[in-house]
């Protein structure tokens, strides 16, 4: 797992640097429609949600993500694109993973309601 | 909505035959895309719950969602536990830095939603942040106990320290918000330290908010999944087979039904509970039978809770949490696009 500074235990939120959460690569291989995103301080769990996501999107033409080194707690993720640009392409996919989160949130939150009216007692804990 | 399989055979894990030919990613891409923006084709449904444990159906959702729900709740959940014990005086058998460690390990009913984040730099405990315990206690000789008495646990007084022992020390305006019960450790049966006659140990410990990653004291419970199993009989099996067949599963998923010709044969009730062993492939005579697939739309999520937090709502958690990666990103574009366009 990720370590922080010291070596010990991961910087808490209210210990983030002032580093940009979304930086992007520089260089050959990079412009306006194909690009390399850093994202700060993430991992597998956003790192393959969002590919998956971003591949559902036709004008996308390749996109992966990476882990470039297991102690730096950072993901790199490429798009590729021959329509659109690639920014606005990662904006759409994050609006896209947060509303299917949205729409996961209410269906359980409906289904803890319905399952507790049938259960009432599902919601207490009987330990001393 | 075309259902995904994967075939369990003898020695490989394959697609289904069914559903293959062309191309995987372009066309079916797009219609899944279809399927996902309408509320049709996925769904979720609760199984079992109570504050323990909760077993969750989520059907039609991509497994890289579901994976990173368990990631988080492993991971990223915060929950609180002990972080810092200041040992004043400890004269019992067990070391200061292993007692400090057993400390940390005790889950606490402390609602971690209540507070924030420990700043690093910070030296002072705030009543915003931190939960203080005390616990002072001494092994004596009982008095009541008689000469010829050879049980330990009767010759001594307090010769277990248990979990109950910590006490609560409210910080600040800590009375005002919580009742001792709700700040207490969750078991009060856990086993400290064991002390002889004469032993003592008098510590201060502190409990903060974290997260899994940092250490694996402050994960809120257990996540696991698995695909929908499904078992499908392609002949008739009847008789000692049956028997042999039925043996071959987990309890409950094969059952033998007596038909009006007077045979016994073996039929599929509940595939669910199958634990996908494949014993089945151990015998020749009726490997033939039985096609064994599982639903890869369709998750299985299971929840266990050993926190403060309830099953269900360490879920709920966890999809906030997601919810929050999204935002701060989006934020972020945001401010670059306005920042480039002034």
């Amino acid at each position: 797992m990720p370590v922080g500074a010291d070596g010990f235990r991961l910087p808490n939120v209210n210990e983030r640097e002032a580093k940009n959460k979304l930086e992007w690569l520089t260089g050959p291989g990079q412009d306006e429609y194909c690009r390399t995103f850093i994202i700060n301080d993430e991992d597998h769990t956003l790192g393959n949600a969002l590919k998956h996501v971003l591949m559902q999107n036709p004008d996308v033409s390749y996109c992966g993500y990476t882990v470039p080194h297991p102690m730096e707690r950072k993901i790199h993720v490429r798009i590729q694109s021959e329509k659109r640009e690639a920014l606005s392409i990662l904006c759409d996919a994050l609006k896209d993973l947060k509303s299917q989160n949205e729409a996961v949130r209410k269906m359980i939150k409906d289904e803890v309601q319905k399952y507790r009216e049938i259960y009432p007692e599902a919601g207490t804990r009987d330990q001393s | 909505m075309d259902s995904n399989r994967i075939v369990m055979e003898e020695f490989q894990v394959t697609e289904d035959a069914k559903k293959k030919g062309g191309s995987t990613k372009g066309k079916k891409a797009k219609e899944k895309k279809g399927d996902e923006s309408g509320s049709s084709g996925t769904s979720v449904k609760i199984i079992h719950m109570d504050p323990v444990n909760m077993e969750i159906d989520f059907i039609g959702f991509p497994i890289s969602l579901i994976n990173a729900y368990r990631r988080i709740v492993l991971a990223e959940v915060a929950t609180m536990a002990i972080e810092k014990v200041y040992m004043y005086n400890n004269t019992s058998i067990i070391q200061d830095e292993v007692l400090a460690h057993r400390l940390g390990l005790v889950p606490l009913k402390v609602d971690p939603r209540y507070f924030e984040f420990r700043n690093k730099d910070e030296t002072e405990w705030g009543a915003q942040d931190s939960v203080k315990y005390e616990l002072k206690i001494k092994c004596e000789k009982n008095p009541r106990a008689s000469e010829h008495e050879t049980d330990c646990d009767v010759i001594s007084l307090n010769r277990k320290v248990l979990s109950s022992s910590l006490k609560w020390v409210p910080i600040g305006n800590q009375p005002d918000i919580f009742q001792p019960e709700s700040m207490q450790p969750l078991h009060d049966d856990i086993l400290l330290a064991k002390m002889n006659p004469g032993h003592l140990i008098h510590l201060e410990a502190y409990a903060v908010k974290g997260i899994g990653s940092d250490h694996a004291k402050f994960q809120p419970g257990l996540c696991w999944y698995r695909f929908l199993p499904e078992i499908e009989l392609t002949r008739e099996v009847e008789g000692l087979e049956a028997e042999l067949l039925q043996k071959c599963f987990s309890p409950g998923v094969i059952n033998i039904v007596d038909k009006p010709d007077g045979k016994k044969v073996a039929e599929v009730s509940d595939a669910r509970n199958d634990t996908c062993s494949r014993n089945v492939f151990e015998y020749d005579d009726i490997k033939d039978s039985v096609k064994l697939t599982r639903k890869t739309d369709h998750v299985i999520l299971y929840v266990e809770s050993h926190s403060a937090l309830k099953s269900f709502e360490i879920l709920d958690e966890a999809v906030n949490i997601m919810i929050g990666k999204c935002d701060t990103l989006l934020t972020e574009i945001e401010n670059h696009i306005e920042g480039s366009a002034a």
